[in-house]
């Protein structure tokens, strides 16, 4: 580690200590093996507009008729308006997926489990990464015994699950090689790939190299590729560069991975110096940066003794004024509101701004490189089958004959398989998804894991060139999610191991809270509800997807999950507050909860208690043990005191399909015979030549501070 | 220098990206009902949203992801908690989009999310790893940094990882620049008691 000042120095840290150049480049390393589950674009988009199209369909006095082919709702306003027709575009409505999707048919499991708990001294204890695809596997853990704060590295390797046997892994490149977890087995040799120590500055590059053994550990060689790591960090105006490896996958004929190279730029100096007010929206896009001045939410900060001089716009106020923030009644002192005037838009360009084009585009797309084994120890660069502006969007699989990539950008995600690493065929487009998270082979036809709807779907390549997808979730209930951590494909079918999440407002048929002469029915966790009025039994209000309101209620101002139910002259009459609705919806129940909101000045309001209490199956003695802050749009927030309340996750499952539309279900906890609460997580699933399937389980420590251990759970099909 | 207009953010952000919506390239009906709701204003407007949105996610998704993952120490809860967020960003857009860090917001949106999980779905062991897939080399570093409290461990990932600077770093997380700066400094400090020894090793 070097001490050498960089221009991470703070008023804290003066010379860019030892400390937080190690804290901020193990920030950067750590960031850069964070996979995050995909979830792209247009299924925020979709997401949003479900929730605002369900809005207007559950509307109070809403009637529905699907009408000749346009689709057309009728509704009834509120404010007493006649029914009036609108015609509503199909990109505001549900959206289903343009391939036809089968439900699942639930099936008994034809598994028989062993549970493999071995000896701590013996067997590995802390897994922090094991290799993908099919056994034979290595596995890389702590040394035995020891905890996450003591971490030597420790490689194991299995043929069936069951056996498992220590490597040697002794020469200080490979220990930090291997300590980034891009590990694999190919043609009886173990390869990582990783990056080479002493690259921890953040202007320093980060040269890959891969080290092997071919002889089970005895013996490592280590070699580079030809990849100038450091390019990336020398671009004009470029404040920092990163490398990571973002695949290792063998086939049975070839090994490749993936390199992504992306780039930080650090333009707010550059913006400030350029004469951009500091409390200027900024919108940074590929060509530059627009800087926007006024039309600010003024309806949410309101600068005390200033008067909006229209809807949606503030005054201008004096640029080095220290004014009070006046929220919902609380006060804030020290802050500057607003230093812009009225509307101004600028845009600069990052040539402007002294950013190259280059750099400018790494930014938004970072660089991928693939490298793919030839014949001898070298890794060769090759052409990827296409260039995706969307970041991170090209991923790299490998079934037992194929390499796939998968390219997803905000229209969907195409799907390219090539035998060699280096010549590729385009596959037919895939469903109505962007969200690829696993691709192999069931019986030697392309299988691809996507996310749609509530979770994980098997899409399945049949010889006419169609894509036959299947949701899996549809066994649990019609409401349940999955998420899904793992996915293989091997001799006895397919294999998922995730959580599965049944909606447990919907299975009780709903939750009512009383209060006040109000009733709020909590329709699902998803956050529909309504608001009755008792005494009439009108419905008065609803709220849809936790944000949207109509009619007589509307979300509280303070932003924690709270909605007030007005009268008719707008006045609140009562207020069911956050908590209250969130515990009852996570439990499936009327939860009671007493909210007590602190200002930030010291003053506190007590929400009154509910009425209605939890049915006795559901205690109501929450004691107040955490603080939490939830947030307006802008400005102060209140600090909530929240409850702390029972455990109530999902269930970690594993699914097995031998044909991809008949799956069985069963629980991790069940075959492992232990507590739902004791599973930490469930990283891996993963295949044997002879069929079984392979489950690691992270089963949490009794005893806090002591090592956590695992559970291999090894299932061979009946017959 | 482009002309400063009240229609520049909009061409700005328009010319750059191709519209990839279907919503947004007119495959799906414009028409406007009797009051007008669809008319080609508000389509434009639309279009806007959609582009700028698009822009914004694309440049923001994995960076505040990633930050989560390591402030929260669990990257499918900070998954899950981006896209509520990203959601919820999407739903008022011309609001977020104005503020001086949208990525901040969207930040704190998830963080507050996550913490809203975490306290419902459990209360974990102390010192056991968390965060599944994330093996550093420094294991000792990556101990002290899952010693922080989330509260300071948010602070350390918005000032080091983000880069953000400790103005930004107190709007993003909602508290008193006083505030961050004072729990940057203290988590700098526990970050020091517990990393001195590899200081120590590096003297000749």
């Amino acid at each position: 580690m070097n001490g050498s000042p960089t221009d991470w120095s703070t008023p804290d840290d003066p010379d860019g200590s030892a400390t937080t150049d190690r804290v901020a480049a193990y920030l950067r390393a750590a960031a850069g093996q964070v996979e995050l589950r995909r979830h792209g674009v247009a299924e925020v988009r979709r997401h949003a507009r479900r929730r605002s199209a369900r809005r207007r369909r559950v509307g109070v006095g809403v009637a529905a008729a699907g009408i000749l082919a346009t689709p057309v709702i009728i509704v009834r306003t509120l404010g007493g308006d006649g029914p009036r027709m609108v015609q509503i575009p199909a990109a505001l409505l549900d959206t289903a997926p343009d391939a036809n999707v089968t439900a699942a048919k639930r099936v008994d499991s034809d598994l028989v489990w062993n549970v493999v708990r071995p000896d701590r001294s013996q067997s590995p204890t802390s897994a922090t990464a094991l290799s993908s695809g099919a056994v034979p596997s290595v596995m890389l853990s702590t040394v035995p015994g020891q905890t996450g704060d003591q971490w030597t590295p420790q490689l194991w390797q299995t043929a069936d699950g069951e056996t498992w046997t220590p490597i040697a892994v002794n020469p200080p490149l490979s220990l930090q090689v291997f300590a980034e977890g891009r590990i694999a087995m190919f043609a009886g040799s173990i390869y990582a790939v990783g990056t080479a120590p002493g690259a921890t500055a953040r202007t320093d590059a980060q040269p890959i190299v891969v080290t092997r053994s071919g002889d089970g550990g005895t013996s490592w060689t280590t070699t580079g590729v030809d990849l100038d790591t450091g390019a990336v960090a020398r671009l004009e105006g470029v404040s920092r560069g990163n490398a990571s490896i973002s695949g290792l996958v063998a086939n049975e004929s070839r090994m490749a991975f993936m390199v992504t190279e992306a780039a930080w730029i650090d333009y707010v100096p550059l913006l400030v110096a350029a004469g951009i007010p500091g409390d200027a929206g900024i919108e940074a896009g590929p060509s530059g940066i627009t800087a926007t001045c006024g039309n600010r939410p003024s309806d949410v900060t309101t600068p005390e003794g200033f008067v909006p001089g229209s809807a949606g716009t503030v005054d201008t106020l004096p640029a080095a004024a220290t004014t009070t923030v006046v929220l919902d009644g609380m006060t804030r002192d020290g802050q500057v509101v607003a230093r812009c005037a009225g509307e101004s838009v600028r845009t600069l360009t990052w040539a402007q701004l002294g950013i190259s084009a280059e750099a400018a585009a790494l930014m938004y797309a970072p660089r991928q490189h693939l490298f793919v084994l030839g014949d001898g120890d070298t890794f060769t660069e090759v052409a990827l089958p296409v260039v995706n502006g969307n970041p991170y969007g090209t991923r790299l699989f490998a079934g037992p004959n194929q390499f796939y990539v998968s390219s997803s950008n905000t229209s969907g995600a195409t799907l390219f398989e090539s035998s060699d690493g280096t010549s590729w065929n385009e596959l037919p487009p895939l469903p109505s998804t962007q969200d690829v998270t696993w691709v192999g082979e069931l019986d030697g036809r392309p299988a691809v894991a996507v996310h749609i709807g509530n979770g994980t779907a098997i899409a399945i390549l049949d010889d006419s060139g169609e894509w036959q997808v299947t949701e899996p979730s549809s066994i649990i209930d019609p409401a349940g999610s999955i998420s899904t951590t793992s996915v293989v494909a091997g001799p006895s079918g397919l294999a998922f191991v995730g959580q599965t999440q049944p909606d447990r407002v919907v299975a009780n048929g709903g939750v009512a809270l009383h209060q006040d002469g109000y009733t709020l029915t909590i329709v699902n966790f998803g956050g529909d509800m309504t608001v009755t009025e008792d005494a009439s039994g009108e419905i008065i209000g609803t709220v849809e997807g936790w944000l949207t309101v109509e009619g007589r209620v509307q979300r509280a101002g303070r932003d924690d999950g709270s909605y007030d139910v007005l009268d008719d002259d707008g006045q609140i009459v009562t207020t069911f507050s956050g908590q209250q609705i969130g515990e009852s919806s996570y439990s499936g129940e009327a939860v009671a909860v007493s909210t007590t909101i602190e200002g930030p000045s010291g003053s506190s309001t007590t929400f009154p208690p509910p009425t209605t209490v939890g049915p006795a199956s559901n205690p109501t003695s929450i004691a107040s043990t955490t603080t939490a802050v939830d947030m307006p749009v802008d400005g102060t927030a209140p600090a909530t005191t929240i409850s702390d309340h029972a455990p109530n996750a999902g269930t970690w499952s594993v699914m097995h399909s031998t044909d991809g539309v008949s799956w069985s279900i069963e629980s991790v906890a069940e075959i492992a015979g232990i507590a739902e609460a004791d599973i930490f997580h469930v990283d891996r699933v993963q295949t044997a030549p002879d069929g079984r399937i392979i489950v690691t389980v992270r089963v949490r420590a009794s005893v806090p501070g002591q090592p956590a251990s695992n559970v291999v759970l090894v299932g061979t099909p009946r017959g | 220098m482009e002309p400063e207009t009240s229609l520049g953010r909009v061409s700005a952000v328009f010319r750059t990206e191709p519209p990839l919506d279907p919503y947004v390239t007119g495959s799906v009906p414009m028409s406007a009902d009797h009051d007008g709701h669809r008319d080609v204003h508000h389509v434009a407007a639309s279009v806007v949203e959609v582009v700028a949105f698009e822009s914004f996610y694309a440049s923001s998704r994995i960076p505040i992801g990633r930050a989560l993952a390591l402030t929260l120490r669990d990257a499918d809860l900070a998954a899950d908690a981006l896209d509520e967020a990203m959601v919820r960003a999407y739903q008022r857009w011309r609001q977020v989009s104005r503020l001086d860090n949208p990525s901040g917001w969207v930040y704190r949106v998830a963080l507050n999310y996550a913490r809203s999980r975490l306290r419902r779905l459990r209360r974990r062991p102390p010192g056991q790893p968390e965060m599944h897939e994330v093996v550093i080399a420094d294991p000792s570093v990556a101990a002290a940094i899952a010693k922080l409290s989330l509260d300071h461990r948010a602070v350390v990932v918005c000032r080091y990882l983000l880069g953000w600077s400790e103005a930004m770093t107190a709007q993003s997380l909602g508290i008193r620049p006083g505030t961050a700066k004072s729990r940057l400094h203290r988590a700098l400090q526990q970050l020091e008691s517990q990393l001195h020894h590899l200081r120590m090793e590096e003297t000749p």
